[in-house]
């Protein structure tokens, strides 16, 4: 075993010694799952029946990674899944940077920054708003890595199967919104001219009263009608990609519709107070405010959620106070009204890793900010022991000193 | 709710409370001269559903006609289960759910949420519509193809859906369906088949018929060339002799399944692979196809395809946005229409 190694191991060791995690509820209906330094599989297929049993298993075992069943079973630690007997499982939300677009040219403290972003959205609107959770439903926990779980554990959602999961992961993520649904179309007018009849119809917005999507996209709405406000055709441009290749003269019409005030009120505002799109002076100019609605609003009010792990009922999901193996930090679970100050690389550290320092090997350049402090760090140097575990752990540092 | 309602509705724990009050014994319902006519309305519930895919309506104009209506019921799942065939026992459970839908169309909404407490379907009036918390309304609509019915685009606030009486009772049909199809087939003692044996076999009989019809009907010929991509590419492999993944074994197996394939048919097909061992893959087969283990497996949407990475070679069918196809039997389904149906232009302008 290498030096790193034993050095983490090592630090989990007395982690886990002085801080043991606590058990999940229901844990004896829970499998647990491990994951080793110095091992290439997971341990699956474990249980326990008290506390102190998980607790002894950490302390002697000392695993990388620590994971329990987001299911409960009436046999966990059965061997095959049919044996294990499913009876239900937690709804699990994990947010990853490895699953949001635009991650890989941001810092990881940017990263974590942007996710929690999501993660306010999805507990604040989706579910404490439309799903009607309970706050005491719900747990919250930074994964020690580049993202946060929710745990839901509704008495009335954990029977759920994968099919009724999938439609909830499609709910917040804006999968398949039909738009004639939210904005249903209806005949207004009937005209004939020479023999023939003409119809025209209107769209209508959704009335402030209204629930579900049909409300979120009248507050997209509202809002795309701020953002545009003070913005020329190029800015708008710039500002929407979708619209790029969208005619200037198009793009300016629908200002046009949308601010202009020289026949009194502004067609936005009428918009709002009729609710209904009737203020369009050409169906183009419309059909442009519809697609920045779908291709612009849609993705700024939904969740962007790893989607597999919310449909998948038979998942394990880390360990709430344990260790992350490629971090060190730890799985801080956290209430909602925490989450808004909490600041995962100065909380999740933990606060028995000292601040001795220890010589490393940095490679390459590493720069950030933990437990509050700044480093910018290269090859051969002194770090406290706490930064020490972090790079380590994350493979930015090491103990084995080149001789070169 | 009086004898009429239990007459519309029999599923109902009422209706068969009503029965007991009513004196009739198992034994006079299967043998007793008195009802024969409930017998006769029994089996006609089986065929009508076979049929037609909807129980058609019987007089019900005195407590007499009630009764027998009310114990046609009982008397049809005894038929269906006497049958024994997974067909039957679906299309049966459909058209009593379809029944059920059209007549709830015309209820008050006091029966209508009388008949969802019945079926266990917890739901509450509000201002004219149906309440009920979402994960219910998911237990329900989660299997429907609409994409009017997904979560997404009904509005859910504060955890519940509220449902005008049509949906609502759309959701009672499945309700309903759902159970039926747990239920049957009942275990029937000696006794019993025997006294029915006559009227089980004549349905044996008709449903095999109809089954065939069905077949054709939905799925036309079997032909590769409509197969989707993915399919064709897995039959590729198989008969070029390379060993696929378990994922793809199971998704062609349920598939051809599904297409109407026999166990044998597909059997052949596997014939070549490098590790072809007749007796594992004969079980593994009839595991998928229900044999063995009594769930019938259907293969998995082309969301979970593309999870597992066995989607192979989309093509501009299963991309295109309009044709929404989220399902490979869906794609083949929609190939085998679009098939007959550019034969249909020109026949009906001659």
């Amino acid at each position: 075993m290498g030096l790193d190694q034993e050095f983490l191991i090592d630090w989990f060791h007395r982690f886990y010694k002085a801080q043991p995690p606590r058990s999940p509820p229901h844990m004896d209906r829970r499998e647990f799952g491990f994951m080793f330094f110095d091992r290439n599989f997971v341990q699956r297929h474990m249980g326990f029946a008290t506390e102190g049993e998980m607790q002894s298993f950490l302390i002697s075992q000392v695993p990388a990674h620590v994971y329990h069943s987001a299911a409960y079973y009436h046999f966990p630690s059965a061997p095959t899944m049919n044996e294990k007997r499913w009876g239900g499982a937690d709804l699990i939300f994990d947010l990853d940077a490895d699953h949001m677009k635009g991650a890989d040219s941001m810092s990881y403290e940017d990263m974590l920054a942007r996710i929690k972003v999501e993660l306010i959205r999805l507990i604040d609107d989706f579910l404490l708003g439309d799903f009607g959770v309970d706050v005491s439903d719900l747990k919250i926990v930074f994964s020690g890595g580049r993202g946060y779980h929710i745990h839901v554990s509704d008495e009335r959602i954990i029977h759920l199967k994968s099919h009724e999961r999938r439609e909830i992961v499609d709910y917040v993520s804006g999968t398949d919104l039909n738009i004639d649904w939210v904005f249903p179309e209806r005949v207004a007018a009937y005209k004939t001219f020479q023999g023939r009849t003409k119809e025209s119809r209107i769209r209508s917005i959704p009335s402030p009263s209204s629930g579900g999507w049909k409300k979120r996209l009248r507050t997209g709405i509202e809002w795309l009608i701020e953002d545009m406000r003070a913005r020329d055709v190029t800015d708008l441009k710039n500002r929407f990609p979708t619209i790029s290749k969208i005619n200037n003269n198009i793009i300016q019409g629908m200002l046009n519709d949308l601010y202009d005030r020289s026949q009194g009120t502004e067609g936005a505002k009428l918009m709002l107070e009729n609710n209904v799109f009737a203020y369009f002076s050409d169906r183009r100019h419309l059909n442009l405010f519809m697609s920045l609605i779908y291709d612009e609003v849609r993705p700024r009010f939904r969740s962007e959620i790893d989607e597999p792990v919310t449909s998948d009922i038979k998942r394990l999901i880390r360990l709430p106070q344990s260790l992350h193996g490629k971090t060190g930090l730890k799985v801080v679970p956290m209430s909602r009204e925490i989450l808004g100050a909490f600041e995962p690389l100065r909380d999740a550290v933990p606060n028995m890793y000292p601040d001795d320092e220890i010589e490393i090997f940095v490679k390459g350049r590493q720069t950030g900010n933990l437990r509050g402090q700044r480093y910018d760090l290269e090859g051969l140097c002194e770090a406290p022991l706490y930064l020490a575990i972090f790079l380590i752990a994350r493979r930015e540092a090491t103990l084995e000193i080149p001789s070169d | 709710m009086d004898s009429l309602s239990y007459a519309k509705f029999p599923f109902l724990r009422d209706a068969a409370e009503y029965v007991k009050d009513q004196g009739v014994t198992l034994e006079d319902l299967l043998t007793h001269q008195a009802y024969r006519q409930a017998r006769a309305r029994g089996k006609a519930r089986v065929i009508d559903a076979l049929e037609y895919g909807v129980i058609q309506l019987r007089p019900m104009a005195t407590e007499g006609d009630c009764l027998e209506e009310i114990l046609s019921y009982p008397m049809a799942r005894m038929y269906v289960s006497g049958v024994d065939d997974r067909f039957l026992t679906r299309r049966y459970a459909l058209s009593e759910g379809v029944t059920m839908y059209e007549r709830l169309e015309r209820e008050e909404m006091d029966i209508v949420e009388e008949v969802a407490y019945q079926l266990d379907v917890s739901a509450s009036q509000e201002s004219g519509s149906l309440r009920m918390h979402f994960s219910n309304y998911l237990l329900y609509t989660s299997r429907m193809r609409s994409k009017d019915w997904k979560l997404i685009n009904t509005e859910v606030k504060r955890g519940y859906v509220l449902l005008p009486q049509l949906r609502f009772a759309r959701v009672l049909q499945q309700a309903l369906q759902d159970k039926l199809e747990s239920e049957l087939p009942l275990p029937l003692d000696e006794s019993i088949l025997r006294a029915l044996a006559d009227d089980i076999n004549d349905l044996k009989e008709r449903t095999a018929i109809r089954r065939e019809q069905y077949k054709a009907e939905d799925f036309g010929k079997v032909s590769v060339e409509n197969f989707p991509p993915c399919m064709k590419h897995f039959i590729g492999m198989a008969q070029a002799g390379e060993n696929l993944p378990h994922s793809a074994r199971f998704a062609l197996v349920s598939f051809m399944h599904h297409i109407g394939l026999t166990s044998e048919e597909i059997l052949n097909l596997f014939a070549v692979s490098p590790d072809f061992n007749i007796s594992k893959t004969k079980y593994q087969i009839e595991h998928i196809t229900g044999e063995i283990s009594g769930t019938e497996y259907t293969p998995p949407e082309c969301t979970t395809m593309k999870s597992y990475g066995i989607c192979f070679n989309p093509d501009s069918l299963c991309q295109n946005p309009k044709a929404k196809v989220k399902h490979p039997l869906g794609y083949y389904r929609i190939k085998n229409r679009s098939k007959k149906s550019a034969k249909a232009v020109p026949s009906s302008r001659s």
